[in-house]
């Protein structure tokens, strides 16, 4: 695999650091997130952050790994750096849902699911996924 | 543009519009383009005082209908207005582009038969309310001042009843649905759980089945067809003469002498 | 103990209502024993169960400021200390870090009141029952106030993720090693079973898509509690409960465990006072937990 970091990923890393607060740069790839992610990620934490590290927008923002993170916050408790994966991952999440881009459909969704989830499941799913 | 007589007098041909002959007269915009009307129009009046028709988004003109909610602009204030056009007055500057009506999200069956409790059925049908962001637009646009983040609110923790007693007064206008961020109908919820409220929330007034009873059992055929064969002066006589519970009676104290009928 | 019991505003949020109303009943049934009253706010939204994790995110700010607001002027309308009582660990851990965040930021506060048009002016702290009983109460004079006998029950306290993370932002206790929730049960004088996967994550609300993946991760903490001797759980969470609870009616997953009732710590408080559980909503958990209340023992006839 060719690692060219393009110069509008680059801009875009920047752009999601500014609205994540996060500093991508900080982490030293030490891997205390993804030992105590409970998500059982195909591509984990410390990698979708290595990831951004070497300019590869795309690789991180298209996995579909990102959509497993259930905002457990155990990667930002304990990162050494004060990076929060979780918030990065979210700013992830957030470029597909704000470009129409979900990934739960109100209509075809399980009716069952609406009528015996507690409200909280049901509000903070759709504002995750939606 | 208004039309105007030799003098420079306006001339109405919009519909029943008298204004005052000291009126001043205001310029607002409508659709685009400047005009000057009587500054004690109301929007709906002054757009017909220029000419335009209403075929759509015209209703009651009283205020209680819901059809002409507009969105609206002052010139030099960055806020978006909202108002019903029968009962807004223009004002200098006002930027207007009428809409007819605001595409809404309706759920197409409601089954008040079913024994899902009512919480559920909401869930099930309007999905999207528990997308709510809490964060007022639709309280502010509703020109009935009613909460409605609040009644939305009700039905999120699973109170139909008393969100839709919350929501009683409103007008279906749909101004709410057209700012929710989270594309939420409102009002469309509002309607579906008043009419879940009274069909399977509200206690079944049994007095009044009782007497649909007795109605279908033929109880009062006898007495309907006795009044049919009576004369014009018997019925006079009859309707002068009637015994009727004085107005202060307590309840149940007072009865009429002749009790057959009862 | 003063005569009157103190009035706290409380903020139930929507699941407290609906689906988890018994943990609300046995909160309060608990509270007017212990001498205090979960007054609940008149006009309350829902506060969106979700704090935003990014910085650019405002507009997840709004739903908690509102409720802000309406403590708040409760509190000065009535000259009461500017409390607020939660008892839903999602609602307590949004507000929280609302609360957090407007202290640390006043312009982000001014940006939320200018779009919502209120003055909220940042008084309120948000408290959680727990944390109530641990501060105010004190688990010693909690632990006066029992009546029946617990020292039969094999409780294990699992935490969760909300109750405790962001440490620097909740304040509550250690997210790695916490003993609030030990040191509850210990106050009960249940045996306490601590057990590895007390702060794992339920799976949260990945069980809107990944119903399986919540069911693993339940099994994982459920087996561990077992395995360390735990015959049922408390938790502060109606998600947790009904993630932990729900699940194991997948019996692929859970072939080799029998069911494990999931309570919330006011259901098992409830049965510490010698309480009337009936309206505590016990028969609409999974797995029931009344045959351990009746084989443990549950009424102040026991001690």
């Amino acid at each position: 695999m060719l690692i060219n970091p393009v110069e509008k990923d680059q801009k875009r890393i920047r752009e999601l650091e500014l609205a994540t607060g996060e500093t991508i740069s900080d982490c030293y790839q030490c891997g205390k997130c993804t030992a105590g992610c409970p998500a059982s990620m195909d591509m984990p934490p410390s990698v979708i952050i290595q990831y951004l590290k070497l300019g590869q927008f795309d690789m991180a923002k298209n996995a579909e790994s990102i959509w497993s993170c259930m905002a457990c916050l155990t990667c930002s408790e304990r990162c050494p750096k004060n990076v929060s994966p979780a918030a990065i991952i979210e700013g992830l999440k957030n470029l597909h849902l704000r470009d129409m881009d979900p990934r739960v459909n109100l209509e075809t969704m399980d009716r069952d699911f609406l009528a015996r989830s507690p409200q909280m499941a049901i509000i903070s799913g759709f504002r995750k996924f939606i | 543009m208004t039309k105007c007589t030799e003098d420079n007098k306006p001339i109405m041909v919009g519909d029943r519009t008298i204004p005052p002959p000291d009126a001043r007269y205001i310029t607002i915009s409508i659709m685009g383009q400047p005009y000057e009307v009587p500054e004690t129009l109301t929007i709906l009046k002054a757009m017909e005082f220029v000419g335009y028709q209403f075929t759509r988004g015209c209703g009651c003109r009283g205020g209680i209908c819901g059809a002409c909610g507009t969105f609206y602009r002052i010139e030099g204030d960055h806020a978006l207005q909202t108002g019903l056009a029968c009962q807004t007055v223009v004002e200098p500057g006002m930027i207007l582009a009428q809409v007819p009506f605001f595409p809404s999200n309706r759920a197409s069956e409601l089954d008040l038969e079913t024994k899902m409790p009512a919480d559920q059925q909401i869930a099930t049908m309007y999905p999207e309310i528990f997308r709510c962001v809490g964060c007022g637009t639709c309280t502010r646009t509703c020109p009935m001042d009613i909460d409605v983040m609040g009644y939305i609110a009700h039905f999120k923790r699973g109170d139909i009843m008393g969100g839709a007693e919350n929501s009683f007064d409103c007008i279906m206008c749909g101004l709410c649905a057209a700012r929710c961020p989270a594309n939420i109908s409102q009002f469309n919820v509002a309607m579906t759980a008043r009419r879940i409220a009274s069909a399977r929330l509200t206690p079944k007034s049994e007095c009044t089945a009782a007497r649909a009873e007795q109605v279908r059992s033929g109880r009062y055929e006898p007495m309907l067809a006795e009044l049919c064969e009576m004369s014009k002066e018997d019925l006079k006589t009859l309707y002068v003469e009637r015994e009727r519970e004085p107005d202060l009676a307590k309840p149940g104290e007072w009865m009429p002498e002749d009790q057959t009928k009862l | 103990m003063s005569d009157k019991p103190a009035r706290i505003p409380y903020y139930p949020g929507c699941t407290m209502k609906t689906k988890a109303l018994g943990f609300e009943r046995s909160a309060m049934d608990c509270a007017e024993i212990i001498g205090f009253e979960m007054d609940e706010l008149k006009d309350w939204n829902c506060c969106g169960a979700s704090y935003p994790l990014t910085k650019d995110n405002l507009m997840g700010l709004t739903a908690p400021t509102n409720i802000l607001v309406e403590a708040e002027r409760r509190c000065q309308k009535e000259e009461v200390d500017p409390n607020l009582i939660t008892l839903c660990v999602f609602c307590y851990n949004t507000l929280k870090r609302t609360e957090y965040a407007f202290g640390q930021d006043k312009k982000k506060l001014e940006t939320v009141n200018a779009f919502l048009d209120r003055k909220y002016e940042g008084s309120i702290r948000v408290v959680h029952y727990l944390e109530y009983l641990r501060d105010v109460i004190g688990f010693d004079n909690l632990a006066k106030m029992i009546k029946t006998d617990m020292s039969k029950y094999k409780v294990a306290p699992y935490y969760g993720c909300l109750l405790l993370k962001p440490q620097k932002e909740i304040g509550l206790d250690d997210p790695e090693d916490p003993v609030i929730l030990h040191n509850f049960l210990d106050a009960l004088g249940c045996k306490v079973v601590d057990f590895p996967a007390q702060v794992d994550c339920c799976g949260s609300y990945l069980v809107m898509r990944e119903p399986k993946k919540v069911s693993k991760l339940s099994y994982d903490i459920l087996a561990d509690a077992n395995e360390y001797g735990a015959e049922t759980l408390v938790t502060a969470c109606p998600l947790c409960q009904s993630n932990l609870d729900q699940s194991q009616s997948d019996k692929v997953q859970f072939a080799d465990l029998d069911g494990m009732p999931v309570l919330y710590f006011t259901q098992l408080l409830a049965v510490a006072f010698g309480l009337d559980t009936k309206t505590h909503k016990l028969e609409e958990h999974n797995i029931d937990p009344r045959p351990l209340f009746e084989a443990n023992g549950s009424d102040s006839e026991s001690k």
